[in-house]
């Protein structure tokens, strides 16, 4: 029978040659934690990296707006330049410039007309040609007397038109297409202007012959670029104008335009030009859509 | 550079007084002295480079027992599949000459007895400690204990343990 003697276990005892190796290890060279602090380093840089992308991403994806947009008021004044300018012409010939405006229509008539009534254009204001026209109409019978409400006339000419015209003064509004009153349109620019932008120009009465008609052509810049414009004296692209008492003749003319492509400014140039393809004046607006 | 100090001890004085130790976990788990000498080695060495704080020398005790054990299973995995089959007969054993030895009786049963009996026999670990040494459930090294026992009587042909 024996005993197990477990003391036995613990004579087992370390090689020297063991513990004169484990002795060097301290002098080994130690590995240094070199991965680490580079994948640290890699992982902010990464982190960093993404964030401003994300940033400029953002940035280049976000749209303006238009309403806090500082640079609004001045693309605004932009288009009213023109308008700024007959505006202080018209204060020389006492005449309102929204006036003008309503005027064009029977200016209108009057440009196409005889040339009698051209002379009544050239020689007075617009409502003494009215009431050339409306004398001439006479004989037309009405019942609306009412129907007509041409603004801004003077207390003379208001008494004399009320006086000898107003039963005749409808059927002079509905029998001049495409000017009745319906169909005009009060100029206006900024954000309220949508499909139709409306251009005016002032120039010398003297480029023009009396009665002449003129022509305007709208284009939107960049995009006109050797284009050729093969209608230039069509109907359609006839300019309404007045001409002042100061000698100069005030030029309007109404382009609709399809915004459904068009993004932020954009500059139209404009050219009035007469019968023979002369540009009487030159003028651009931006409108910002 | 400051010396390292493991429980407040230095380098060589850690190894000097432990040296048996590991040395007694790596034989007793492979039964080789020439693997036993490595796994001794890379022992000291994650001593010395991972540098851990030792609460005292006990638990330095405990780590080094630990990292040997580990060291041990992690060479016969790797060299599992390159242990010839002449070696897999006649395993090499120093200490076979002494059959009378228990040291010899102990390398005949199972590793997962051995380890067990070591620590309990020659390092005096309780059932606890050797349950966090090896990570493993207290009743599970009573279990291995008890079966150790029975295992080493018939090798070593004893009584009683």
């Amino acid at each position: 029978m024996k005993k197990v003697n477990f003391d036995a276990l613990s004579h087992i005892k370390a090689p020297q040659t063991w513990i004169e190796k484990a002795e060097l290890i301290p002098e080994m060279p130690q590995k240094k934690n070199s991965v680490a602090v580079p994948y640290r380093a890699v992982a902010a840089a990464a982190l960093v990296l993404v964030s401003v992308v994300a940033v400029v991403v953002f940035m280049m994806f976000e749209k303006p707006s238009p309403v806090n947009d500082g640079s609004l008021p001045l693309s605004q004044t932009e288009i009213e330049t023109s308008i700024s300018t007959a505006q202080s012409n018209s204060k020389a010939s006492e005449t309102d410039v929204s006036d003008m405006f309503k005027k064009f229509p029977e200016t209108e008539n009057n440009t196409v007309s005889s040339e009698a009534e051209t002379k009544s254009v050239s020689s007075s204001t617009a409502p003494n040609a009215i009431s050339t026209e409306q004398r001439q109409a006479a004989t037309a019978s009405t019942t609306e007397p009412a129907a007509v409400t041409t603004p801004s006339y003077t207390g003379e000419t208001t008494e004399t038109r009320s006086a000898e015209t107003q039963p005749q003064t409808t059927p002079i509004v509905s029998t001049d297409p495409p000017w009745t009153p319906t169909e005009i349109t009060d100029p206006t620019y900024g954000f309220e202007e949508l499909d139709v932008i409306s251009v005016a120009a002032v120039f010398p009465s003297s480029l023009i012959t009396d009665g002449e008609p003129i022509y305007c052509i709208v284009q939107r810049r960049g995009y006109a670029v050797g284009s050729i414009v093969k209608d230039r004296f069509a109907d359609y692209r006839r300019a309404h104008y007045t001409v002042l008492k100061n000698g100069n003749v005030f030029a309007g003319y109404d382009e609709k335009i399809d915004r459904s492509d068009l993004h932020g400014e954009v500059t139209y140039d404009y050219f009035f030009y007469n019968s023979r393809g002369e540009v009487l004046v030159s003028d651009y607006t931006t409108v910002y859509l | 550079m400051a010396e390292k100090l493991f429980a407040g001890m230095s380098y060589d004085r850690v190894l000097h007084k432990y040296a048996d130790t590991v040395a007694g976990v790596c034989v007793m788990r492979l039964r080789n002295y020439a693997d036993a000498e490595d796994c001794f080695q890379n022992t000291f060495i994650k001593l010395f480079q991972k540098s851990p704080d030792f609460m005292n020398e006990n638990h330095l005790k405990a780590w080094l027992i630990r990292v040997a054990i580990n060291e041990c299973r992690n060479y016969i995995n790797m060299n599992r599949r390159f242990v010839p089959l002449s070696a897999a007969k006649h395993e090499t054993v120093e200490l076979k000459e002494n059959e009378n030895d228990i040291s010899w009786a102990m390398l005949q049963i199972e590793p997962k007895y051995r380890e067990v009996l070591y620590l309990f026999y020659c390092e005096g670990y309780k059932v606890n400690e050797i349950s966090e040494i090896l990570g493993k459930n207290p009743n599970t090294v009573k279990t291995l204990l008890k079966r150790g026992r029975e295992k080493l009587r018939k090798a070593y042909g004893g009584d009683e343990i």
